[in-house]
């Protein structure tokens, strides 16, 4: 029984009983192995007991809990770090007026204030030193323009801003990242803004706030134009 | 006879633990897909306890937080893959699993250049078995080699099959094999020192 407990207690070190009475525990010996391992374990004690102990092993790992509750909230630190912009009020899809999104509309539009705040928060302190970074939120809005006139001055103000910030390039590439993410939101943003528009062209609320994207948009362009020309 | 969960799988019983639910999820990860940080939170509401418990034990107390908000951030990134094969929860389960593998890889990488002193405490197995008496199963399985540790977890506690561990590990099932049986040797001679203070119910005193 010594020399048993001595072969068993080696493990994997070589002992041909011992090392398989795990897989002879699991099911996974072949039929004959598993005949032979049954004839050794009926005549030798010390690997039936360690078979037995092992048995116990299982049998208290399956009991234990699975579950271990955080003793904080773990969620702030998740959403702080979820990159992927979260999609805006989708009622291009649904067919619904878009009164019914007026709501989703609004806090839409306080993201969008928050995310380019945060952009120029970042831009501001990473190239320059932050007192010297307007905030972004006191930046004066312009007043509406029709949207008709304003529609190819817009675009041509924008192609030019992300030509002069892609020409001189020479910010951070998370930064970089940061302002393509909040810029695609802003896209996004004005697409919904649009199509609302086209099933309710009276709605002065819908066209203020897609001047009041389009705006957004050009300031954060200009400000990262202004910011890599300042870091040349 | 009392059958290891894989063999219990191979008669059709149950196979991975319980992951939580499915059908309160499946609306969510549309949601989330399209972007919907409201309907991701309760996701991470609904799982956040199920997979800090496998990092605690993959990994320890310690770095179980962030690994776990590190697994729910990948599960953001990844959340598009998902296809519905499976539960949402195990789909997450395994994610969770890569993280937390990773990490572990990744930090032993970086003890290469720490001190062999204490790197060698660290990875120290549990104590011989006249010094262990009042340790609980729990800290007896939180002392197991970091490869012992994550295969005795993965498929004694979680109910993963070796050829699962050995693809999400990148190690053979042979190996798999192996370093389960260590743990188990290893993890026996706990309960037979502790036998001497069993409860009626056969937990440990």
């Amino acid at each position: 029984m010594n020399r048993e407990n001595t072969r068993v207690e080696r493990g994997s070190g070589g002992d041909p009983w011992a090392d398989r009475l795990s897989e002879y525990l699991d099911g996974d010996l072949p039929a004959g192995e598993r005949l032979e391992v049954e004839e050794h374990l009926s005549g030798c004690a010390a690997c039936s007991a360690v078979l037995q102990e092992m048995r116990e092993v299982v049998a208290r790992a399956s009991r234990m809990r699975l579950d271990s509750e955080p003793t904080r909230d773990l969620w702030p630190g998740v959403s702080v770090r979820l990159r992927r912009p979260l999609r805006l009020a989708p009622w291009r899809l649904s067919g619904a007026s878009p009164l019914r999104w007026a709501v989703p509309r609004l806090a839409a539009a306080a993201v969008l204030v928050a995310c380019c705040a945060a952009l120029v928060w970042v831009l501001g302190g990473r190239l320059r030193p932050a007192s010297t970074a307007p905030p972004v939120a006191s930046a004066p809005v312009a007043a509406p323009a029709p949207l008709v006139q304003a529609d190819r001055e817009y675009e041509t103000t924008v192609a030019e801003l992300r030509r002069a910030v892609h020409a001189r390039l020479t910010l951070d590439p998370h930064v970089v990242e940061v302002l393509e993410k909040n810029l695609a939101t802003l896209d996004l943003a004005m697409a919904d803004y649009q199509d609302a528009l086209s099933r309710e062209p009276g709605d002065a609320q819908l066209r203020s706030r897609l001047v009041e994207a389009r705006d957004r948009k050009l300031e954060l362009l200009r400000r990262a134009a202004t910011l890599t020309e300042s870091s040349n | 006879m009392l059958l290891s969960r894989s063999a219990q799988s191979e008669v059709g019983l149950t196979h991975q633990r319980t992951v939580g639910p499915s059908t309160e999820d499946l609306g969510d990860v549309a949601l989330a897909c399209k972007g919907d940080g409201l309907a991701f939170e309760r996701l991470y509401r609904r799982h956040v306890a199920r997979i800090r418990g496998l990092a605690c034990r993959m990994a320890g107390v310690a770095a179980a937080d962030e690994l776990t908000q590190d697994a729910f951030v990948r599960a953001w990134e990844k959340i598009r893959t998902f296809r519905g094969e499976s539960r949402f929860g195990t789909w997450l389960h395994r994610l969770a699993v890569n993280v937390i593998l990773e990490d572990r890889r990744g930090l032993a990488r970086r003890r290469v250049f720490q001190d062999d002193a204490a790197t060698a405490a660290e990875n120290a197995s549990v104590e011989p078995a006249d010094t262990v008496f009042s340790i609980d199963f729990e800290a007896a399985v939180a002392r197991l080699p970091d490869g012992a540790r994550h295969v005795f977890v993965l498929h004694d506690i979680e109910g993963y099959k070796h050829h699962e561990i050995a693809a999400l590990a990148g190690i053979t099932v042979g190996t798999s094999k192996g370093q389960l049986h260590r743990a188990r040797m290893i993890l026996r001679k706990h309960l037979a020192t502790g036998a001497a203070g069993c409860t009626a119910d056969g937990s440990l005193a």
